[in-house]
């Protein structure tokens, strides 16, 4: 039977990188990435070095000493930048990434359903990207909470799950919760207008200030009754996960991450969460936010966004390629993201795409895809930039990352390679010699299979 | 329905297939009571291969076992000097004991919404007993195999219901039942409805808020019992109420999980909630996690189906790749944990009957397992998951009758079984040989009931099957359509036929492999690729 | 006073407001493009070259053509002028919404459909003829979609005031999608698995040529009446009519084919009932590049946004595919692909194909003499050659790069509006007072 090589590319790595996880701690790898044209995004590019010790940089220059411990790497002139962020993701989700049975759900967790064999972390590493925040769908005005991972292929779902990032509550607004485009299908769903969204929104939140008004209550009767002798115990109330998970969002202990499309429901959203003092992070699409850029600004709102994806309903039409660029020269925080296992392979591509609509500067586009997600997933104080000190989350390009016609050469997370092309194309022509060989032998007696 | 019953129970008598008939109770049964299998070989785990042996049955029970035990006057006496005799095969769960009701679907509850616990998949109360169908044709089809004793569950939904663990020893199973209600499926299965849960992590957080529902029911219930006073009483929950031993940690659960992923979230949740757990390992994926098993002391059921998982990066990596895991890599499951010392009991869900329960369990021996082992794990090591190491799984004297006599090797891919012992009533067969040729070997004449589950559908189809030719009608959620021309080829059929949704015309061409009541299969949509399907035919 | 019209005409032209182009306006026939880098595709390029465009037509190209009298002239300097594009298959003005029917045409019910006529239904005034065309492109196929037999597509210009102003060709080309083969499903833990043992994907062939087996003995039955007037004349089917020119071979059709064993059935079955086929898609081509080009058969790449047909073709096959037929000597046409609010795109799959191997100039061709030769308007369309329409552009860099800029583009001649619906919104929401602080 014919072996296919060409799996172990994908598979090999895969499971190379599990076995590595156990044992003891291996002594600090020294990888030289060497002679590169360097787009650290928080600096200067130049062309030279770049030093990975374990897993973050330890430097950046030009004729960085070598060690014989360190293994080296010549880029011969490619181009290297951060790995690519993709700050809206629903990879690595095993099951329905929404669930919509209910109308708020805030008490599921894609962290409960963390698929790390999804072939997409592999697909996305192949497009230069390094990490992701996978989370729940847009079928809820409050959904379910979300995580960043890692794309670290082979490793178990705890090796890839970015534990220091805050946990984030998907919201949405609009077509999707109201089920627009659904009708006829099932049951009827209230709400059905964008005013009935919103009102859905502040009921559970009074709800939930209720139920932690009855556990405040609780928790002080049972403290006066604690020690007294003959004291009447009181019952608690029912644990409802449910309604703990809004008072954690009324708590802040939550980034609230906020699908929108129509600047009229993006500008009401801010004024409810300043209301309750929800920590509202971003929008989530926002292909409208080029209206309302003054109010994302005031209120340090962030939009994560589409460069050029649009008119696939009626809130996705009144928009324009030009609007992240727009919104980026008017101050607002912006990223690009794909919301697509697709798409999240060519994110490089769509920031190209903004230097010609709207106008942004390469170093601007190449923000959009690296620092500006890192710092609305709240990790961009170890990811999203070339810095001594930073995690070494690396892409390495056949030409400027902005250039039609670069590839994405080798993908490094936290130091290793997971992703490298050449491989891939060996292990492809190995593959390819390897059948044309079986087809050329002569044929032994047929076995029946 | 009865008449057919009694007219297969009467050819069964003319044809001798069982010595022991299932006739008028009384006399017969009181006669055979006492039996001495001489001379013969003797495999029990645990202990040596014994040469010669004679085992002593008296009332359901091993009165004595040894090389020269004296045969009491009373005995009837078998030459056992060319068979070998070894415990009862357990299985440690499955489903194929149960005949649930029959489920149509609602069109009009689709539209409405007013969906049931049942609907979202919460029946803990569901008990197997309730359903398990002990008929003669299913008696001979686990003793031909060897399996004598079986728990039985509900598989369907996520609180799937109570398993009940049967000594397949009488048709009756009032007599049959050993214990009832004894494990608790959990299974990692939304509904495809549009209810809560229908995703996996909704399912997870399902199981956080029931189980805290339970304990506080139990809670507030038990306070008010003590105190009978200054406390409210809580509402009587029958759900809850089914699921207060199994919150508690007095009874088992068992965890049904497809993949690895499922494997390691139960180790998660079960130390989360406190649980008393099994796992049942359909996805053959516990080999990847054998340090936290271990760790855990994790009791496993492994299943024999050795089908990728559709989350395993092998299902993902193309058909080769696929088909090369679901040979290789797979079937090594069982040797794997048994290499590990993770003990693990095997149980046939994922597979229709007991023959291709027993061939599963040849392809992990032929992958590796030790065949010691795998007896192991069907005798010894299910008796002793349920509880029941005094009662089952070893030939030794107190212990119940449930003995199977073999010519030859009892873990060989057909096993010679010439009779049986359970409960120490004796289950005697006839050699039968199939034939398979191009004439049709099966007859697919009935109402089955379809399913679709890529696209979550259930359907009614009653076929009509003349010598080769296939017609029928299919009654689905969009309306009932007819077709012919379809055709029986040995035990594989296949026909097509055209229905109309929305205005869109959808040819749909099925084809199926056919055992006994139960088809597998695909369905091809038009030019837009296929589904696979399964069919339960109804019994009547 | 011919100035102030030309002016004026300019002027009109800029500030339409209307989202779909004008056609032109006012402006006058003879327009002179000088010191532009000049790509004609057939034939050699021209550095600091001049092109000459008199009523609708290319009357010029050379190094030293003198500006004619009352011309409007274009300095593009440092710029590089192309011949229009033409996108071998889209939805232009078929959908505006997706998600909203009642702005959909793309796909009538039912199986066979083969008389459409997708000219009636394009809506020249789409949001996306204006924003699909922002890269160059001045031409596409409008193709209607699903069922067996979709319909008939039609060759438009991506400006004008009707439909039928804006037809190259009414009727291009016919299609067919042809059955792709299951894939195997991947099954939870405890499933059996079976796979079909029944071919079922030549049996939805075969249903296919019996259809094209009615048709025939209709076209016969109609024929043999004509003759003979004692013979009956079957009832008119104007599905069976409009395969008419399908069966005979000069009307070509698109055929809808994925994986390399449907293809290898496709081109039997086009052998078979003697058609003239344009394959599309072929994302598994590479497999079968050479029964391919031994076919004759020509392909439309499909929108490059996709991943491989198989896992176990590489993430890289979409492009590496392209790169082989091309290799195989196959004539490649690029298009958009179904999602019309995409078109603008096509360069961008152009480009990748490129970045994986596809040669430059190779690619410019796919785009533009190509589809021409393959639509059979290469007579009118497809390069820039004396005679030919005057349907181009001038960009500012390399047009298969999404950092260049069309400055101008020119359908029949006159100057399109390249204001689309997104410059509108840009403008306005450009002019919002900053709030600082």
């Amino acid at each position: 039977m014919k072996k296919n090589v060409l799996i172990i590319a994908v598979a090999g790595l895969f499971l190379a990188a599990g076995t590595g996880l156990f044992g003891a701690a291996p002594v600090e790898k020294k990888l030289l990435l060497k002679n590169g044209h360097i787009l650290p995004v928080s600096g200067e590019p130049f062309d030279g070095d770049i030093l990975i010790v374990g897993a973050r940089i330890a430097k950046l220059g030009q004729d960085l000493p070598v060690t014989p411990d360190t293994e080296v790497v010549d880029l011969q002139g490619q181009w290297v930048m951060p790995g690519i962020i993709d700050s809206h993701s629903h990879i690595a989700v095993e099951g329905n990434v929404n669930e919509g049975g209910d109308l708020m759900t805030p008490e599921v967790d894609v962290l409960d359903v963390i698929n790390p064999e999804d072939i997409n972390i592999y697909y996305a590493l192949t497009g230069g990207v390094t990490c992701v925040h996978t989370m729940h769908g847009s079928a809820n005005p409050i959904g379910g909470r979300g995580i960043v991972l890692k794309l670290k292929w082979g490793a178990s779902a705890d090796d890839m799950i970015v534990r220091q990032a805050p946990r984030t509550s998907k919201w949405a607004l609009g077509e999707n919760p109201k089920q627009s485009n659904a009708d006829g299908m099932g049951k009827a769903r209230y709400p059905k207008t964008r005013m009935g969204v919103e009102a859905s929104i502040r009921e559970i939140f009074e709800q939930a200030k209720d139920y932690m008004k009855r556990w405040e209550a609780y928790d002080r009767k049972a403290a006066a009754a604690k020690g007294k002798k003959d004291a009447v115990l009181p019952l608690p109330p029912k644990k409802d996960y449910r309604l703990e998970s809004v008072a954690d969002i009324l708590r802040g202990k939550y980034w609230v991450r906020c699908h929108a499309y129509q600047s009229e429901e993006m500008a009401s959203i801010i004024r409810l969460c300043k209301e309750y003092g929800v920590k509202l992070v971003s929008f989530e699409h926002g292909l409208e936010g080029y209206r309302i850029t003054n109010e994302l600004v005031e209120n340090h709102v962030a939009v994560s966004t589409f460069e050029d994806f649009w008119a696939y309903k009626w809130e996705a039409y009144n928009t324009m390629p030009q609007s992240a660029a727009l919104m980026v020269k008017r101050g607002v925080l912006v990223a690009l993201n794909s919301d697509d296992a697709e798409r999240m392979r060519r994110l490089f591509f769509d920031a190209a795409k903004a230097v010609r609509f709207g106008g942004l500067t390469e170093l601007e586009a190449l923000k959009t895809i690296t620092i500006n997600p890192a710092i609305i997933l709240g990790i961009d104080k170890f990811t999203g930039t070339l810095e001594a000190g930073k995690d070494a989350d690396i892409a390495v390009f056949s030409r400027h990352p902005l250039d039609p016609y670069s590839v994405c050469q080798m993908t490094l997370v936290d130091g290793k390679v997971y992703f490298d092309r050449a491989k891939y194309l060996e292990d492809r022509q190995k593959a390819e010699e390897a059948k044309k060989k079986a087809a050329e032998a002569p044929k032994p007696k047929d076995k029946k299979d | 329905m009865t008449k057919r019953t009694l007219k297969s129970g009467l050819a069964a008598l003319c044809l001798g297939l069982f010595l022991v008939s299932a006739g008028p109770a009384g006399s017969v049964e009181t006669l055979h009571r006492v039996w001495a299998i001489k001379d013969c070989r003797l495999v029990s785990p645990g202990g040596a291969l014994v040469a010669k042996a004679t085992i002593l049955v008296r009332d359901g029970l091993i009165e004595a076992v040894g090389p020269s035990v004296a045969i009491p006057a009373d005995a009837e006496v078998i030459d056992g000097s060319k068979l070998t005799a070894h415990p009862g095969l357990i299985d440690a769960l499955g489903q194929s004991l149960l005949k649930l009701p029959e489920e149509k679907f609602d069109t009009a509850k689709f539209y409405s919404g007013e969906f049931t616990d049942k609907d979202r998949g919460i029946t803990p109360e569901l008990k197997a007993f309730d359903y398990v169908v002990l008929g003669k044709s299913t008696l001979e089809k686990y003793h031909k195999a060897g399996l004598l004793a079986a728990q039985a569950i509900p598989q369907k939904g996520i609180f799937t219901g109570q398993g009940s663990f049967f000594s397949l020893s009488s048709e009756d199973k009032n007599k049959a039942l050993v214990i009832k209600d004894t494990w608790l499926g959990l299974s990692y299965s939304p509904s495809s409805f549009s209810v809560y849960p229908n995703s996996l992590m909704g399912v997870v957080a399902l199981f956080r808020q029931e189980f805290a529902d339970v304990e506080y029911f139990s809670m507030t219930t038990a306070r008010w019992k003590k105190d009978l006073k200054g406390v409210s009483r809580a509402d009587f929950n029958g759900r809850y109420d089914a699921l207060a031993d199994y919150a508690a940690g007095r009874k088992p659960v068992v965890f049904l999980c497809n993949n690895q992923h499922d494997i390691r979230r139960t180790l998660e949740l079960a130390a989360e909630l406190k649980l008393d757990y099994v796992i049942c390992d359909l996805g053959s994926e516990a080999q990847f996690l054998i340090p936290e098993l271990r760790k855990a002391k994790a009791r496993i059921l492994c299943t024999v189906g050795f089908k990728a998982p559709s989350t395993s990066v092998r299902a993902q990596l193309g058909k080769t790749e696929k088909e090369k895991a679901e040979k290789e890599l797979y079937p090594k499951n069982p040797a794997k944990l048994a290499e590990a010392g993770i003990p693990f009991a095997f149980s046939s869900l994922g597979t229709d009957d007991p023959k291709s329960f027993l061939e599963g369990i040849q392809k992990a021996i032929d992958a590796g397992l030790a065949r010691d082992k795998a007896l192991e794990a069907l005798t010894i090591t299910p008796a002793s998951f349920l509880g029941l190491d005094k009662a089952l799984g070893t030939i030794e004297p107190g212990k119940i009758a449930n003995l199977v006599l073999v010519d030859g090797d009892p873990l060989a891919k057909e096993p010679k079984v010439a009779m049986v012992f359970a409960d120490g009533r004796k289950f005697e067969f006839k050699d039968t040989k199939g034939k398979e040729g191009e004439k049709p070997t099966v007859n697919v004449s009935g109402r089955w009931e379809l399913t679709i589950p890529d696209a979550g559908l259930k359907m009614n189809a009653d076929l009509s099957q003349e010598e080769a030719a296939l017609s029928g009608k299919l009654t689905t959620p969009f309306g009932v359509f007819d077709f012919t021309g379809g055709s029986v080829s040995g035990n594989e059929i296949y026909f097509e036929m055209n229905i109309s949704v929305g205005g869109q015309d959808i040819d749909l061409y099925f084809s199926a492999t056919v055992t006994g009541d139960t088809m597998r299969g695909n369905v091809v949509q038009g030019t837009q690729g296929s589904s696979e399907f399964t069919a339960k035919r109804n019994p009547s | 006073m011919k100035k102030f019209i030309i002016l004026a005409a300019i002027c009109a032209g800029l500030a339409g407001t209307l989202p779909a182009g004008t056609g032109g306006g006012d402006e006058p026939q003879v327009i002179l493009i000088k010191n532009a880098t000049i790509i004609p595709v057939v034939g050699d390029r021209v550095d600091q070259g001049q092109l000459l465009i008199r009523d609708g037509k290319i009357a010029g190209l050379g190094k030293s053509l003198a500006a004619p009298d009352g011309a409007l002239v274009i300095d593009a300097a440092g710029q590089f002028v192309y011949p229009g594009f033409i996108d071998g298959y889209s939805h232009f003005g078929l959908t505006e919404i997706s998600a909203i029917a009642s702005t959909s045409d793309v796909r009538e019910m039912g199986k066979e459909n083969p008389e459409l006529r997708v000219i009636w239904a394009i809506n020249p005034g789409s949001v996306h003829f204006g924003t699909g065309r922002v890269n160059g492109t001045t031409a596409a196929l409008v193709a209607p979609s699903g069922g067996t037999f979709p319909g008939l597509s039609a060759l438009v210009k991506m400006d004008g005031w009707t439909a039928q102003e804006m037809a190259v060709k009414e009727i291009a080309t016919s299609l067919i999608n042809f059955p792709m083969s299951p894939r195997p499903s991947g099954g939870e833990g405890g499933g059996q698995q079976q796979e079909s043992k029944v071919d079922v994907t030549s049996k939805l062939v075969d249903k296919i040529k019996d259809y094209l087996k009615e048709a025939r003995y209709y076209l016969k039955l109609k024929k043999d009446a004509a003759a003979d007037p004692k013979l009956p004349t079957p009832e008119t089917n104007p599905k069976y009519e409009a395969l008419a020119p399908v069966l005979d071979g000069s009307l070509p059709v698109i055929i809808s084919v994925e994986k390399d064993k449907d293809i290898e059935l496709a081109i039997k079955f086009v052998q078979d009932e003697k058609l003239k086929a344009i394959f599309r898609g072929c994302g598994q081509g590479f497999k079968v590049a050479d029964k391919i080009k031994k076919s004759g058969i020509p392909v439309i790449i499909d929108s490059l946004y996709a991943g491989p047909s198989d896992p176990e073709d590489g993430y890289d096959a979409p492009w590496r595919n392209v790169v082989a037929l091309a290799k195989a000597g196959i004539t490649l046409c690029f298009s958009s692909g179904d999602d019309s609010s995409a078109g603008k795109d096509m360069p961008y799959h152009a480009a990748r194909a490129v970045a994986y191997g596809l040669d430059h100039e190779e690619a410019i061709r796919a785009l533009t003499i190509n589809p021409a030769k393959v639509l059979g308007v290469d007579q009118r369309l497809g390069s820039l050659e004396i005679g030919k329409d005057a349907d181009l552009f001038i960009t500012t860099g390399d047009p298969l790069d999404p950092k260049s800029e069309v400055k101008h583009l020119f359908i029949g001649g006159r100057h399109t509006d390249m204001k689309n619906y997104w410059d509108n919104l840009y403008e306005k929401y450009k002019g919002r007072p900053l709030r600082k602080g």
